[in-house]
């Protein structure tokens, strides 16, 4: 009964439009005040000690510096960058495209931030050049998705902050996993876009301009060298890197590009810190609501389910990835992961499982939620980005999605490739 | 008068927002250089950041909830035509302004234990009642712009009923 009216009031709420995080907050103020006799200040309660965290801090500090660098002309030069590596194939731009989201995504720990950052910058062009407006839309959707998995990643820190596991190790796991994303992204565009005839460029490679966009993104590329450096030399920790990061994005953005005015610093700080805001609000909110189904035993009862069915561990990962998908397409990531991992992560702790291969399971099934409907935050993003509707960039981002989806699966069953880069 | 009085609160708003998360950022990386530089013992840096979220946390939420730009699922809402959609919205808004009341009142008592216990915070030494009014502070102003906003649209749409109902009558 209690279960029902936890998620059942959470979806109703949802349905009407409520936003997610309230959505969150009253469904478990709704099934306390039904339910049990508490005091309703425990909500509130519980909304403080979420924040009360300085491993949560790192969120905020990576939404600054990713929209710094996009403000300071970042996300041009390793567009540029990408298009001379790969520009010249057919489908070139595509690639890029795939590979500058790549990039971006070390500097930026959000899905939607890569999708808006890069779209903004190749969108246009692409059409322009007659790419196919759907596939190209919903390329970006997909690729946006290594915004959260290579680090840094604000999904990996929630876990990481929930588990006790190593950022720096999650980090590492994020690497391989994103690298197999790439490439298998890749192969799908390059075959499809033989199949479809999508534009070749008119120019021929040449070796001096690459050298030329290299140096001119360096200073970019610089920056996860600094963070993920700092981290594994223990240098500083995860929150730390995460602010030296902002600096970092300011005075490249300032001395160096010189496209940083400091009048403009205001006005990205307010929309940083509010678009930081939500996702913390969400943290905050999904606290209160994660901290009712483990009190009102609706945990107990989920926990003793799965331990029934007696299941090896790689049958619960995939278990695991399943609920995790399923809870995902209605529920914000962030939301998600605050709920379940307490739950599902002692059960996968007791079969042996690895914290940093469960928390790339977590890790990767959330991005899988930003793309598809409803609540989808990529496609959002994109259907901003592009003025398309939302059924047809899902359409052309199907082929694309199904190869992530195959990694996913590759990662969920091999445990080997999270663990690769770590002792 | 009322549009400029209003304009000025949403400065000082928009003040404190930027104010607590740049301090946030300077008060952090002063930690970094600290620890492995200066090596002053200086222990409330960190703890400076951390209640600077909180405000800034909760701030950026009425902000977000105020102009729209919350995460929320509009694909059923959109759906229907324009007279129910405004209505389904307004409901979602009374939802969201009654979870602001609730919170509100009961930090409210949250303060009160605060105050009589007269707590201190670890290391900067002040009263926890600061970092616990950051709820009190932002939920206060959440119903009272969610309240405003409701009155505002609620008006407008009982404006357009009746336009609509006259127009039928002729």
């Amino acid at each position: 009964m209690t279960g029902v009216l936890l998620f059942g009031s959470f979806a109703f709420f949802l349905a009407i439009g409520v936003p997610v995080s309230i959505s969150l907050g009253v469904a478990t103020m709704f099934t306390m005040v039904m339910q049990f006799d508490l005091s309703l200040g425990v909500i509130a309660q519980r909304m403080f000690a979420a924040m009360d965290s300085t491993s949560i801090m790192a969120i905020p500090f990576f939404v600054l510096a990713g929209n710094l660098m996009t403000a300071g002309g970042i996300s041009r030069r390793l567009v540029d960058f990408s298009n001379r590596i790969v520009g010249n194939i057919r489908g070139g731009m595509s690639l890029a495209l795939v590979l500058s989201c790549a990039f971006f995504a070390a500097l930026s720990g959000s899905a939607p931030a890569t999708v808006v950052a890069i779209g903004v910058m190749l969108y246009p062009d692409m059409v322009r050049l007659g790419y196919p407006k759907e596939r190209t839309a919903g390329l970006l959707v997909v690729s946006g998705g290594l915004g959260p998995i290579i680090p840094p990643s604000i999904i990996m820190i929630v876990y990481a902050t929930l588990t006790g596991a190593s950022v720096g190790n999650m980090f590492k796991a994020g690497i391989v996993a994103g690298v197999l994303i790439v490439i298998s992204l890749m192969i799908v565009v390059v075959f499809i876009s033989n199949k479809e005839q999508w534009p070749k460029n008119e120019g021929s490679f040449s070796s001096g301009d690459l050298w030329k966009s290299f140096l001119n993104a360096v200073p970019a590329l610089l920056l996860p060298i600094i963070i993920l450096g700092g981290i594994y030399s223990g240098f500083f920790t995860a929150t730390e890197a995460a602010s030296v990061s902002v600096v970092w994005a300011l005075l490249v953005g300032v001395f160096v590009y010189k496209e940083l005015e400091p009048k403009s610093l205001w006005s990205i700080i307010l929309s940083s810190g509010k678009s930081a805001a939500m996702v913390l609000f969400i943290i905050a909110t999904s606290t209160a609501f994660s901290w009712l189904f483990t009190f009102s035993g609706l945990a107990g009862v989920m926990v003793g389910t799965i331990t029934e069915m007696n299941l090896s561990s790689t049958l619960y990962c995939l278990v695991v990835a399943l609920i995790l998908l399923l809870f995902g397409t209605f529920l914000e990531g962030v939301a998600t992961c605050v709920l379940l991992v307490p739950v599902l992560w002692p059960i996968a702790q007791s079969l042996g499982i690895d914290a940093i291969h469960f928390g790339m399971i977590v890790s990767i099934s959330n991005v899988v939620g930003t793309m598809t409907p409803p609540v989808a935050v990529n496609i959002f993003s994109a259907a901003s980005v592009t003025n398309l509707s939302m059924g047809k960039i899902v359409k052309g981002e199907l082929p694309f999605f199904f190869a992530y989806l195959v990694c996913f699966l590759v990662v969920v069953l091999f445990p080997k490739i999270s663990l690769i880069l770590i002792k | 008068m009322f549009k400029k009085a209003l304009k000025y609160l949403q400065k000082i708003e928009d003040s404190v927002l930027v104010v607590t998360f740049s301090v946030m950022v300077i008060s952090f990386f002063m930690q970094v250089i600290n620890r492995n530089v200066i090596k002053a013992s200086v222990s409330w840096f960190e703890e400076l950041s951390r209640y600077c979220m909180m405000y800034m946390a909760f701030l950026g939420a009425e902000a977000g909830l105020r102009d729209g730009t919350q995460i929320s699922v509009s694909a059923l809402t959109d759906k229907l035509p324009p007279f129910p959609r405004a209505l389904v919205l307004l409901v979602a808004r009374l939802i969201v302004i009654i979870f602001a009341v609730v919170i509100f009142v009961t930090s409210l008592s949250m303060l009160r234990l605060q105050i009589r216990s007269g707590q201190l915070s670890p290391a900067l030494k002040i009263p926890m009642i600061i970092p616990y009014f950051s709820i009190t502070f932002s939920f206060g102003i959440i119903c009272g712009t969610q309240i405003a906003q409701w009155i505002v649209i609620f008006l407008l749409l009982v404006k357009e009923g009746a336009n609509a109902s006259e127009g039928r009558g002729v």
